[in-house]
């Protein structure tokens, strides 16, 4: 008996990890973010979401998901309706939701970040996933959603983290491309407060990570839509110059603009502006 | 011989007609309110159109639509140091 008992614990703690394995994670974030420093509010991003598994990391939006999800089934390789159904719920999700993604896999220590606007996709190779040192402090609160959270601080391309995480969720995951902290990360900011993420919720399931299908979906298109994959510096480059010029956006759309204009409920013309405000996560200074 | 640029010249002329006429007209109620016109040299087919719908309605409702407002009235973001 005496031998039994310590093989029945150890039995019974690879039992926990092998559940422990299985079982995934799903975070709900808000995602708060300046276009401009000079902006008094944030715009927001309401149904962030951040799928770990231990073994990989997708960030994404919700809405996104569903709606490529159903755009994927209702439109053929044409770009013809083929499921009626699909189209129409469509609009159950929200429309205009960013489709920018940022996936990391753990075990080869990469990660990828994905964007796209219109119909342009810009991706980034895989490259080595980058650490952030984290200097944890002794500063300790309690969140909105009651959790025991710590403060830590570190510097990740070219930008200064505030975090808050918990050690009641030990997962080494966060927003984005914040991981690494020992327990989920509740909250992040940056130091010119030009971003913020809020954890909502968390789901716990036994069920396969999103990982996978956005990946699948996001590749879906590729005989229909425009796709560019450069290195991380340029993939940001040209993302960057896509989000602020319109025109160069179509562009890489390859599409023929004629013209583009709109009119509102009291009859004002308003053409669609060549340039908008933009600031990306990864700091542009970085890759100075 | 004149005769003969004359009536290439007029075939091109007639040509080029023919492509500045070939526009493709599309109008994209918005949820914001706001129509939005664009016109394209070519058809555009369904899935183009669902993704060009998407693309206004970012740009041109973010502002004012419930989940893209710009928003400062949240206590927590006015507490900069607490989740």
């Amino acid at each position: 008996m005496k031998t039994t008992k310590p093989a029945l614990c150890i039995i019974a703690l690879v039992a926990m990890q092998v559940c422990a394995e299985a079982q995934a994670i799903r975070a709900a974030y808000k995602f708060y973010y300046k276009t401009d420093v000079t902006e008094k509010g944030y715009y927001v991003e309401p149904d962030m979401m951040m799928d770990y598994d231990g073994k990989t990391a997708a960030f994404y939006s919700d809405a996104t998901y569903h709606r490529d999800s159903l755009k994927s089934l209702a439109f053929d390789n044409n770009g013809s309706i083929q499921n009626h159904d699909a189209c129409g719920q469509l609009s159950d999700f929200r429309s205009g939701a960013t489709h920018d993604m940022a996936f990391i896999d753990f075990e080869n220590n990469s990660f990828e970040l994905m964007y796209k606007e219109y119909t342009v996709h810009i991706i980034s190779n895989a490259e080595n996933l980058e650490t952030p040192h984290w200097k944890l402090h002794d500063t300790t609160t309690t969140s909105a959603l009651g959790y025991e959270v710590k403060m830590a601080t570190a510097d990740l391309m070219g930008r200064e983290w505030t975090i808050w995480y918990t050690e009641e969720v030990p997962v080494p995951a966060g927003p984005w491309l914040l991981w690494g902290a020992p327990g989920l990360i509740v909250h992040a900011k940056d130091s010119e407060g030009i971003f913020i993420f809020k954890l909502l919720n968390i789901d716990m399931t036994d069920a396969p990570t999103r990982y996978s299908n956005l990946k699948k979906y996001f590749y879906k298109t590729e005989g229909l839509w425009k796709y560019y994959t450069y290195d991380l510096k340029k993939a940001e480059k040209i993302h960057n110059q896509a989000k602020r010029d319109y025109y160069y956006l179509e562009e890489l759309a390859d599409d023929k603009l004629t013209d583009s204009y709109s009119i509102d409920q009291h009859g004002n013309i308003e053409t669609l502006p060549a340039t908008h405000p933009y600031i990306p996560l990864i700091a542009e200074d970085y890759w100075k | 011989m004149k005769k003969k640029f004359i009536f290439i010249a007029a075939t091109i002329m007639a040509a080029a007609g023919i492509a500045v006429a070939a526009e493709y007209h599309y109008g994209f109620i918005l949820s914001c309110g706001k129509t939005e016109y664009y016109t394209s040299t070519r058809p555009l087919t369904d899935a183009e159109l669902a993704e060009r719908a998407e693309f206004y309605e970012n740009t041109k409702c973010s502002k004012i639509t419930a989940d893209k407002q710009v928003d400062d009235r949240e206590d927590l973001l006015k507490d900069t140091n607490h989740p």
